[in-house]
């Protein structure tokens, strides 16, 4: 009798335990998606027909394809192959070589659309003011293109523009 | 034994290579001034992958000691004309560099002594080790006074005059000839980082550098320390260990422990800065191999082409087995004779067959062994030559590719004849571009996350701000209401 007693008593106070622990320690960041994206590069491109990288981060996690992120090359979908013991496919889109974005500012009207559409924060103007890229900053990602009215925008390779 | 002598006990490399030290032929050639060539190409590569930016425009004349070239932080070691002339182009072959025209004059730019050093601030002195163009000349070239500046208050200032690399003489005959600059070279060092004690450090196969530094040592506090000679003594990692026992960890520096290492050359490149205010423009090379008519320990100005200095040291096309910047062991090969002398290169060699690290067509590796017996640094060097060669990053972490010295000590016992410390080196610079790649993601991220918050907040900010005319709207209604309530009473 005490024996049942005990073990009730046991079970009770370890339910209680990890009843609490799941509404005090609740993961409030599913641990998967932040590994995956870890791995991707962070350009924000959309590329991959998602609005980012966190976004295209949560698809892989709920089954989508790793081969959709041409910026992050084949080495990106190695790693997240290895991350979630998926068959490495070869990438979906040919990445060519890293670019960075270049205003011509005679053609800038300073219309600020880049501006907003730029996901890093790399381009700095003020309406009817010229428009720069923080080169620096500039993830390459095309975002900047589609916006423009006036087509004043180059994608420049990166080798090219150091040279 | 005299009290000048270190006292503590020497300790045992783990592995070291037994090579013959084939530096007979130089090791009593008096130091020589070399002739200054009618073309020198200053390099602009810095510490690190990084770049100098010139501060002359073509055509420009400048003096022996003038600055032409700066990097970007304020410790950075000043690039400078090696001698008088004008600026003929700034190139980028056989590397980037500012290709000076020799007016013959070598006429130089007055020199700033501050003989008073021991006045002069820490910030003063370590500005002017910067402005006067000082690197390490023992082999990584790391800027001196970035390396001072981060170390104040140590326990011990080593002076490496190890010279283990076999042929090469030119620390041992500045020591013998010219022990007095190197002293005060120390004594300033010494001043700068307050160390508490100071060793220099010979191998045992020196004896004339040893008795004139132990002649030079009457007047100073220093200790000598004789070690063995095993190659790579003069490693910095290695020789720390074998004058304290201590190991450094992967990815600290000997500052960690509060030891500094400085090169005996680059000790007497500061006494010439601070003493005399002189920029870096020469530095002692040891021209010498089997295919050299008349080998010799010269003087060389700084952007000398190798061709130039081969030329007037007389080359024996025939026995020419290759040319080598540095040693035998951790030295470049050179195919472009325009290369020029730089600040770490205490040697230039025209070997012969013999001299160099055997050569032959490239075996698969048999898995023998011998690579992990002479490391020094204790690595796996076939495992390392493996996943180099898959260029498998993660496994190259994982092994502490890093911590390679990339003494050569490897290839040379290889009986396969891989060349090891060439894949060593490409894995480092694919380890480094990945770095760089995750370093620019995560920044990326942040500037990304960054925005996505800011845009929350305007969006809040927005709507609470129409809530708010929203509610004022309907207090105002409800007033007006109330009014009319009570204008028509009992309606």
């Amino acid at each position: 009798m005490t024996g049942i007693l005990i073990m009730v008593a046991l079970a009770l106070v370890f339910g209680a335990a990890l009843g609490y622990a799941q509404q005090r320690l609740a993961a409030n960041d599913d641990p998967v998606v932040a590994r995956i994206d870890a791995l991707l590069p962070q350009t924000q491109c959309a590329q991959c027909g998602y609005p980012g990288c966190r976004p295209y981060a949560e698809a892989i996690a709920a089954g989508d394809a790793i081969n959709k992120c041409p910026p992050g090359g084949a080495s990106t979908v190695a790693r997240l192959a290895e991350l979630l013991g998926r068959p490495a496919e070869p990438l979906a889109a040919d990445p060519g070589p890293p670019r960075v974005a270049f205003i011509r500012e005679e053609d800038c009207i300073g219309c600020t659309l880049c501006i907003k559409a730029c996901p890093v924060d790399a381009i700095v103007g003020a309406a009817r003011l010229t428009h720069t890229v923080i080169e620096s900053e500039c993830t390459g990602c095309d975002l900047c293109l589609p916006p423009c009215p006036v087509d004043c925008i180059d994608m420049i390779p990166v080798a090219e523009r150091a040279a | 034994m005299t009290a000048a002598d270190w006292n503590s006990p020497l300790h045992a490399l783990r592995g070291h290579l037994d090579v013959p030290a084939n530096k007979a032929r130089t090791r009593h050639a008096a130091i020589e001034v070399a002739p200054v060539p009618a073309l020198l190409r200053l390099p602009l590569s810095l510490y690190g992958r990084r770049r100098a930016e010139p501060c002359v425009s073509v055509g420009q004349h400048v003096q022996r000691g003038d600055i032409v070239a700066r990097g970007a932080a304020a410790l950075d070691a000043a690039v400078h004309a090696t001698t008088s002339g004008s600026i003929r182009a700034v190139a980028e072959a056989p590397l980037p560099c500012i290709e000076l025209e020799a007016d013959g004059d070598d006429a130089a730019a007055d020199p700033e002594p501050l003989p008073d050093w021991r006045e002069r601030s820490r910030p003063e002195l370590l500005t002017r080790l910067a402005e006067a163009g000082l690197t390490g000349l023992g082999g990584a070239g790391f800027p001196s006074a970035a390396k001072l500046a981060a170390a104040a208050g140590i326990e011990l200032l080593i002076i490496n005059a190890a010279e283990c690399e076999p042929m090469l003489t030119a620390d041992e005959r500045l020591l013998t000839e010219r022990a007095g600059e190197v002293m005060d070279g120390i004594s300033i060092l010494a001043h700068l980082t307050s160390a508490r004690q100071v060793v220099i450090a010979i191998e045992d196969d020196k004896p004339e550098a040893i008795a004139a530094v132990r002649a030079a040592l009457e007047d100073h506090p220093f200790r000598l320390a004789v070690i063995p000679r095993r190659y790579p003594s003069g490693s910095e990692r290695q020789l720390v260990q074998i004058l304290t026992g201590r190991e450094i960890r992967s990815g600290r520096l000997p500052v960690d422990l509060g030891i500094l290492c400085h090169n005996a050359a680059s000790a007497r490149a500061v006494s010439r800065a601070v003493i005399h205010g002189e920029a870096l423009t020469e530095r002692i090379v040891t021209v010498t191999g089997a295919a050299l008519l008349r080998p010799g320990n010269l003087s060389v100005r700084l952007g000398t082409p190798v061709g130039d200095l081969l030329t007037a040291r007389g080359l024996d096309q025939t026995r020419l087995a290759g040319i080598r910047l540095g040693g035998p062991l951790t030295g470049r090969t050179v195919t472009d004779l325009r290369e020029p002398v730089g600040k770490t290169h205490a040697g230039l060699l025209a070997a012969g067959l013999e001299e160099l690290a055997p050569a032959g067509t490239e075996l698969p590796c048999i898995r023998c062994g011998a690579c992990a017996e002479v490391c020094p640094a204790s690595l796996l060097p076939q495992e390392l030559h493996r996943q180099a060669r898959a260029a498998d990053l993660d496994a190259l972490m994982a092994l502490n590719l890093q911590d390679c010295i990339e003494c050569g000590a490897c290839a040379w016992v290889c009986p396969s004849r891989i060349p090891l410390v060439e894949d060593y080196r490409l894995g480092k610079a694919a380890l480094a571009a990945e770095a760089a790649r995750q370093a620019a993601a995560e920044h990326a991220r942040m500037r990304h996350e960054r925005r996505q918050r800011r845009l929350e907040e305007e969006r809040r900010a927005t709507e609470s701000a129409r809530e708010a005319r929203l509610s004022r709207v309907d207090a105002a209604l409800a007033r007006a209401k109330a009014a009319r309530h009570d204008r028509q009473p009992g309606s």
